[in-house]
């Protein structure tokens, strides 16, 4: 590809956001911080017509078109200029560890099979909210290539605009001012074991269900979708953990929940914006009702979702990351570090995860070409069942992903849903 | 679409390729293969590029050495070869350390038999460069055979059986004293050429009993978690 005048002028680099910052120094060659999203068309994907898009898409996000550096202090991104990312057909292990040098260094993986496209991201970009704004502009991109008309309203952005600099700008640091110091203590939770499935394999159960049907069954609840999602997947965990004994050592289960802070902040970035608030019951005080425990999560999420408690968490990470002992130490010895404590604090307070990205808008002309999106979190540290939610009109799509042969959990929460008198219908990448 | 695939155990739909359920592994009787599977078969395959790198590093790491001695052996020691105890000696360090980098998978056996060869190959280089043909033949080979054969059925059992730590523990007691028993016969044989076994029986004597407090303590629990208890660090 030729360099043009245009890719010169792109020539820049980026300090990685808070959030950012843990992902390259956890990165091994087994495991990587990745998602994906995925959107699944009408008719079958071009793929051609998919690597120009892709092309004339990826230079509209200045925070997209880098590849890692690292520096003496800290990694950086730099304008990928030169090369341009490849689009792949997709595979059957999504969110594969990624390692700088693949894909040109560009950090996202662009895949299709059939009718879907599918990208993987590597955690450091950017969030789900960042990722699904790329995935629709990109897919739009596609459907003008392929010589429809699609206007650049609801997400989508005109690939000939000039980029707006708020739209990579680090809001973490722009937003965490919170006086407050301090950290809630969470204690360790059960973690479920099982199996570990071979290599790079990973499990993949996806129930398919109508969103106006869980919104009924949420809100004959008095809860959101997520509330009452997150307590179903805690109580799946629940059941486990009742097998395991109640009170056996570690009792407390916990979901953590990423909180989009573009909610509760100004801010319009593609990069990471969203903290993750824990959730959780502990059995150490006897058993649970499912009810019970959604009340629990109810209280947590009333108590701690406003800017306040949220600015006060994100002023803490921020704290650390400016704490000039930290920043005068070499990049190898942050990255031996922050692995450590990634791994050995990372999964600790945690059982679960729940991601939603909920609702996915795009524009009116746009819809009769798309059927359905998909939402994927990569692979966890501790193997077990993590939830992805999205939804797009009236089909909401429950992605668990896990590194584990044994689907109880999966089983439990679609055959509840099922109980509850809610269709769903399975698909799986399991032989 | 006219038909479409329900698990009868959980009561989810599944898709038009499933030939089972997912959730519960119950098959599905109504299933039409010809449709496109929600996901492709083939997977990405992270590249081992690093392990093979960092393997071929240290691989002329330790050919230097090598080189050098070989250097130096040709032009001071025409004649006398005493390069054959670096190169054998790498030759082992290298199949006990690096060669397993290569390997996508585990592979204990081939491991240890390749160990063996090149353990071998290592004494003959000595026993040739010593003149020594006879103490190769009746006691060198022969044990490092033994060596293997039971490396090769601990492997085997514990890969078969996936005993506890307690029976591991026990079964690889079991094998040093066969191989005590061996050597011993072995070595008699080989300096009196009248086999009188005498300090295996104290070998054995003494792991017997270990070994069936092993296997007890193994059945048992309550006993376990006692120990546990009472001589925790």
């Amino acid at each position: 590809m030729l360099r043009t005048v245009d890719d010169k002028k792109q020539n820049n680099w980026f300090k990685l956001d808070n959030a950012a910052k843990i992902y390259p120094a956890a990165n091994t060659k087994r495991w990587s911080g990745m998602f994906r999203l995925s959107v699944t068309l009408k008719e079958k994907i071009d793929s051609f017509i998919l690597q120009e898009a892709l092309a004339q898409t990826i230079k509209r996000f200045p925070s997209f078109n880098i590849r890692m550096r690292s520096g003496l202090f800290w990694y950086y991104f730099e304008t990928n200029a030169v090369k341009r990312p490849i689009v792949k057909p997709d595979v059957n292990n999504p969110c594969a560890p990624i390692s700088w040098k693949d894909n040109n260094g560009f950090l996202i993986r662009v895949f299709y099979y059939d009718k879907r496209i599918a990208i993987d991201y590597f955690h450091s970009l950017t969030d789900g909210t960042g990722a699904m704004i790329f995935l629709k502009t990109l897919t739009a991109q596609y459907l003008r290539l392929k010589g429809f008309d699609i206007p650049s309203t609801d997400g989508v952005l005109d690939v000939d605009e000039l980029p707006q600099t708020d739209e990579f700008e680090d809001s973490f640091g722009k937003h965490a001012n919170s006086k407050f110091k301090g950290r809630i203590k969470e204690n360790k939770a059960y973690h479920f074991k099982g199996n570990k499935l071979e290599g790079d394999d990973i499990s993949i159960i996806t129930g398919i269900t109508s969103l106006e049907a869980i919104k009924k069954l949420a809100k004959s609840n008095n809860a959101t979708i997520t509330e009452y999602l997150s307590a179903l997947l805690l109580y799946s965990f629940y059941i486990q953990k009742q097998k395991d004994g109640l009170y056996r050592k570690p009792t407390r289960l916990a979901v953590s929940i990423p909180v989009n802070l573009r909610n509760y902040f100004k801010s319009t970035t593609n990069r990471n914006f969203s903290l993750f608030l824990n959730p959780g019951i502990d059995t150490i005080h006897g058993e649970y009702t499912f009810i019970e425990i959604l009340n629990q999560i109810q209280y947590f999420m009333k108590a701690n979702l406003n800017d306040k408690v949220l600015n006060a968490m994100m002023s803490q990470n921020v704290r650390i990351e400016k704490n000039m002992l930290i920043r005068v130490a070499p990049l190898f010895i942050k990255n031996i570090l922050m692995s450590i404590a990634h791994k050995s604090i990372g999964y600790r307070p945690i059982t679960t995860l729940l991601s939603n990205v909920g609702m996915v808008k795009i524009p009116q002309k746009m819809k009769e070409h798309v059927s359905r999106f998909e939402f994927f979190l990569g692979s966890a540290k501790i193997y077990t069942p993590f939830l992805a939610v999205v939804s797009y009109n009236d089909t909401l799509v429950l992605n668990f992903t896990s590194k584990i042969r044994e689907t109880e959990i999966e089983r439990f929460f679609f055959t509840y849903l099922i109980k509850q008198g809610i269709p769903v219908k399975i698909e799986s990448n399991r032989e | 679409m006219s038909k479409l695939p329900y698990c009868v155990k959980c009561g989810v739909e599944l898709d038009n390729s499933a030939n089972k359920c997912v959730l519960c592994g119950t098959e599905v009787v109504l299933s039409c293969q010809e449709d496109i599977t929600p996901y492709p078969k083939e997977k990405a395959e992270v590249s081992q590029l690093n392990s093979k790198f960092i393997a071929s590093m240290l691989t002329i790491m330790l050919a230097i050495p090598n080189v050098a001695c070989f250097v130096i052996n040709m032009i001071y020691f025409a004649g006398v070869y005493w390069m054959y105890y670096v190169f054998g000696g790498s030759l082992v360090v290298w199949m006990i350390f690096i060669f397993p980098m290569l390997l996508k998978k585990k592979r204990p056996i081939l491991h240890v038999f390749m160990i063996f060869l090149s353990a071998t190959l290592y004494i003959l280089l000595i026993s040739i460069a010593v003149s020594g043909m006879d103490w190769f033949l009746i006691l060198a080979l022969p044990i490092s055979i033994v060596v293997m054969f039971l490396l090769f059925i601990i492997i085997f059992i514990v890969d078969r059986t996936k005993p506890g730590k307690l029976k591991t523990t026990s079964v690889s007691l079991t094998a040093v004293i066969l191989l005590c028993l061996i050597v011993e016969v072995l070595v008699d044989y080989y300096v009196t050429a009248n086999i009188s076994l005498s300090w295996s029986y104290v070998v054995a004597g003494s792991i017997v009993p270990v070994i069936i407090f092993l296997i007890l303590l193994s059945g048992n629990k309550k006993m376990q978690d006692e120990l546990i208890k009472k001589l925790h660090i």
